[in-house]
């Protein structure tokens, strides 16, 4: 064996190892990807696989209990359920994707904007960001959603992004500020860098694991709001996501009827998005904020 | 409590170490450190950030946390192994009979509490039968001898001044008496002036009740100025220890000799000089004496060898192998 | 704290409940056609006999819809100031305040229990956890109320339903009381408790993950000062530290923290109430979605944002008055 063979094998190992312990020193942000990504995997490889169509009533027989042919079982309007779980779950992300994308977006301009620059413009977007915060934002979504004729998936996200951004704008606008502190920041300045400069090539980059943290939340919180919308009855009524499958559930009295196989399974992957998704935010926090691993 | 023999130390540490744990080998923070201190005198720890003086300090008041741990020794306070005491032994010696006096007063005083209040809690701890009207006639005397205002005493600490909070702050530390202070880094946080008050009134502490201080800093310019003996610590290990005068007038170790020529003199003319190279890692220090690798006199013994603590002459000892087995007149 | 802090605070909150009401004046007048027509129109569907198109135009007339729309603003604000919130559709001629107010006690009752009790055991919980990070024990109490913050009202509402109202008769599947019941007034209390308690334990199991979570945080936080050490290093009992120097710094953040999550709350206990029968806001909010009585929705919408706002407000005033450091700031 050459002696460059063992060297290649050495740094194979080495890199194993390296990659092992950063995966063990990041455990959260591991085992929420690894939950998500799961969740992402079973619900397309059903939809895929799965021959019932989720959508449309009665193709199937109505409230058959969990079978072969059904793991599920099926639910009041001739659905099967197992269907609709994971053409749902594809639904509910997909709104808390786009609103999370459209509301960060718009909060990092916002906190941007407003941190960098100071003066009175961020005095305004402030206090614009601590209204839209304050304000219960389910009611005035309810209010909105209420008097749209037809509501479908990417009008209902564009609804939630309207209050979304409220909350990671005021956390950037945090990060921001103490950024434009520090030295480097300065001597970027000085050495004469625009300000466009300046936060795209060395602000954003110091602080990619908070934003990826933040945007984290607000994914969750806009599956949050989505399907506090559908529950209610103001989701989109030509498909399902998991919070119309509570809504039929319970326009049927699924729980007094003890119908538990159509209601229980959306709980059980909601919780397992949250806890996905928090997971990966505890991660990514450790990474920003190193001194916060208590280990 | 009174001691009759007045060279019977009041603190006599044994051989301490202390370690911190780590995933791979553990870091020696103090690795066997030996001294005395005797009554009435002030003692000053000397060494650069990293040498253990802190983790020293904090293992005398057995405050050391987990990762720490005390791995050996014994630490006497008047004849009594303060590492074999109990929860309530230690919680009885703690501020009577040693206290110390933090670096900073920023953040050393609780936010949500008034001054006088903090400071209550500290004498109710260990004299629980002083009335309230006694507790604050002890506190407004020691104040007033501080030149704190009694305004200040009812006051939250965001309402004081730094030099208030410090000022705060000694009341609390002497406000029980108690027989040994450490003082840690009492110059780094503070102005010149107010960093001259301190030194005052440690100095008349000394003087007039017979307080032992443990002053320990990384500016030997302010122990040459207040302390009786000093001590040098270097990657936990102890180099020299003395008299002031004797170490100053004499630097037996090479190190020590650096730590002097490395602060400007008013009076001589020479130069400033620094010493090369880094502080070890404590996790695998350099074998034999820890200074080897930086020292310009270092012989082939040094690398090999451990140099124990030597008595060159009465009460200056040295751990240096140049050293060993030298008597001086 | 001072000037600045208020007038900011009193803008915030100006501007949300002038935001709430302009929303809902804007988004109804928004939509094309006419709400009331349409609701005739569908209730025609269904074959009810519906009054004509002179009908429409009366209410037209009387509600002043035919006027230019920054008339009908002020209109709207000067009938909203007097308390006129509309009159329901569903439930005509019955006013919309008048509906609000028999809901309305209900709702604020279960929400102000529910949050009160997430408060009271939650932050003790988590102070205590976050104390002792090292016990087996408190890592375990932890990652269980880890595990409860992710869940829902809504699925922990159901889930309750099931199985202590389906399964196991224990308590009943909905309403606030037994209807028709001959209760004194002790047994109405306790059956109203009955009644509630599965909807405020809905509310509760969750919310108090959230809290133990947030308090162990800032319990962590805390530890690390340097005022904790030193009240160690005063020999004070390890009880008294934890309240009177560590759980008290860490009560004022979250005293905020109950402003910011009243409105989580509200919105959360709509769906609850829903689940439950609960007549509560929530309950009624869900009842004039579903028959797209616009003005009840507006209304209750009105009510959310004004309560949730308030609330707000009030406690973000009291903070400066309980935290002495903002105070002198």
């Amino acid at each position: 064996m050459k002696p460059s063979d063992s060297i290649s094998k050495m740094a194979l190992v080495n890199t194993i190892v390296a990659k092992a312990s950063f995966v063990r020193s990041n455990r959260y942000m591991f085992a929420g990807l690894c939950v998500f990504v799961g969740i992402v995997l079973f619900s397309s490889m059903g939809t895929v696989v799965i021959p019932y169509h989720p959508v449309r009533i009665g193709n199937v027989p109505r409230d058959l209990l969990p079978s072969y042919e059904h793991p599920l079982g099926t639910d009041s309007l001739g659905r099967d359920i197992l269907a609709q779980l994971c053409f749902g779950t594809l639904m509910s992300l997909q709104v808390g994707f786009i609103a999370g994308i459209v509301g960060f977006a718009v909060a990092l301009a916002v906190s941007f904007i407003g941190g960098y620059r100071g003066g009175n413009l961020d005095s305004g977007l402030t206090i614009l960001t601590e209204v839209f915060l304050t304000t219960p934002s389910l009611v005035i979504l309810i209010l909105i959603a209420s008097l749209v004729r037809r509501i479908d998936i990417p009008l209902m996200a564009l609804i939630i992004s309207t209050f979304a951004w409220a909350w990671p704008a005021k956390t950037m606008r945090a990060q921001v500020l103490s950024l434009k502190e520090r030295g480097f920041i300065y001597l970027s300045k000085l050495s004469g860098l625009n300000s466009v400069e300046i936060v795209v090539k060395h602000m954003i980059p110091n602080i990619l694991p908070f934003l990826g943290s933040y945007f984290a939340v607000v994914v969750s919180a806009a599956i949050l709001s989505a399907v506090g919308l559908e529950v209610i009855g103001l989701g989109p009524r030509d498909t399902t996501t998991l919070g119309m499958i509570f809504y039929w559930a319970m326009m049927h009295s699924a729980v007094t009827r003890g119908l538990i196989w159509w209601w229980f399974p959306p709980c059980v992957m909601l919780f397992m998005i949250f806890l996905s998704l928090f997971l990966v935010q505890k991660g990514l926090d450790e990474i920003a904020n190193p001194r916060l691993k208590s280990r | 409590m009174k001691i009759n023999d007045p060279n019977e130390a009041l603190l006599d540490v044994k051989d301490l170490k202390v370690y911190y744990r780590t995933r791979s080998e553990p870091v020696k923070a103090v690795d066997g450190v030996t001294f005395a201190v005797k009554p009435g005198e002030i003692f000053s720890i000397v060494g650069e950030s990293g040498c253990g003086k802190s983790t020293l300090a904090n293992a005398i008041i057995r405050l050391i946390e987990p990762p720490a741990y005390v791995a050996g020794g014994e630490i006497l306070l008047k004849g009594v192994d303060l590492l074999k005491l109990g929860d309530e032994g230690i919680r009885s010696v703690r501020w009577k009979e040693i206290s110390i006096l933090p670096q900073s007063a920023m953040n050393a005083l609780n936010p949500v509490m008034k001054i006088h209040h903090q400071i209550k809690d500290a004498v109710r701890a260990h004299a629980r039968r002083m009335s309230d009207k006694e507790i604050r006639k002890r506190v407004n005397a020691m104040s007033k001898k501080v030149m704190l205002p009694s305004y200040a005493l009812k006051a939250y600490p965001s309402q004081l001044s730094g030099g208030m909070k410090q000022r705060a702050i000694l009341v609390q530390s002497f406000v029980l008496d108690p027989g040994l202070v450490i003082v840690d880094e009492p110059t780094s946080a503070l102005d010149v002036v107010t960093q001259r008050k301190i030194l005052e009134f440690l100095i008349t502490k000394r003087d007039e009740a017979g307080t032992s201080i443990i002053l320990i800093t990384h500016d030997i310019a302010v122990a040459a100025e207040v302390a009786d003996r000093m001590m040098v610590m270097y990657a936990g290990k102890v180099f020299e220890v003395g008299d002031i005068t004797d170490v100053f007038d004499d630097p037996l170790h090479p190190y020590t000799r650096a730590l002097i020529e490395a602060v400007p003199s008013l009076g001589t003319k020479r130069d400033v000089r620094g010493l090369s190279g880094l502080p070890p890692d404590l996790t695998n220090p350099p074998s034999g004496c820890r200074f080897h690798p930086r020292c310009t006199q270092a012989g082939d013994s040094c690398e090999s060898d451990e140099p124990r603590l030597w008595e060159v002459k009465q009460g200056h000892l040295v751990a240096c192998r140049r050293c060993e087995g030298w008597r001086a007149e | 704290m001072g000037l600045p802090y208020l007038v900011r605070r009193t803008v915030v909150y100006a501007l949300s409940l002038l935001g709430g009401v302009i929303i809902n004046f804007v988004v109804p007048r928004l939509i094309p056609g006419n709400p009331l027509q349409a609701k005739l129109m569908e209730l025609q569907r269904m074959g009810i006999r519906v009054a004509g198109q002179d009908f429409v135009d009366k209410y037209m007339r009387i509600f002043g819809l035919n006027e230019p729309l920054h008339i009908q603003f002020i209109n709207y604000l000067s009938s909203l100031a007097q308390g006129n919130l509309g009159v329901s559709i569903t439930r005509f001629p019955m006013e919309v305040k008048e509906l609000i107010a028999i809901y309305f006690p209900w709702t604020i009752a279960l929400l102000c229990t529910a949050q009160l009790l997430c408060f009271l055991i939650g932050v003790p919980l988590g102070a205590l956890v976050g104390w002792r990070t090292n016990s087996k024990a408190s890592n375990v109490v932890f990652a269980f109320f880890l595990v409860l913050s992710q869940m829902q009202y809504y699925t922990v509402a159901m889930t309750l339903l099931y199985l202590l109202a389906f399964v196991l008769p224990i308590f009943p599947t909905g309403a606030a009381y037994t209807y028709g019941a001959d209760y004194n007034a002790f047994q109405f209390i306790l059956d109203v408790m009955w009644h509630a308690a599965l909807p405020a334990v809905s509310i509760i199991l969750v919310g108090v993950g959230g809290w133990t979570l947030a308090a162990r945080g800032l319990m962590v936080g805390v530890k690390n000062e340097d005022y904790i050490a030193l009240a160690k290093a005063k020999g004070l009992k390890d009880r008294q530290i934890f309240l009177s120097y560590a759980l008290k710094n860490t009560l004022l953040p979250q005293i905020t923290d109950l402003a910011i999550t009243m409105g989580f709350v509200a919105t959360g206990s709509i769906l609850v109430e829903v689940i439950f029968g609960y007549p509560g806001m929530g309950f009624l909010l869900y009842r004039s979605i579903t028959s797209l009585d616009y003005p009840l929705i507006q209304g209750i919408s009105l009510m959310y944002v004004l309560g949730v706002t308030t609330a707000a407000f009030i406690v973000e005033l009291l903070y400066p008055v309980l935290d002495p450091r903002v105070r002198y700031e």
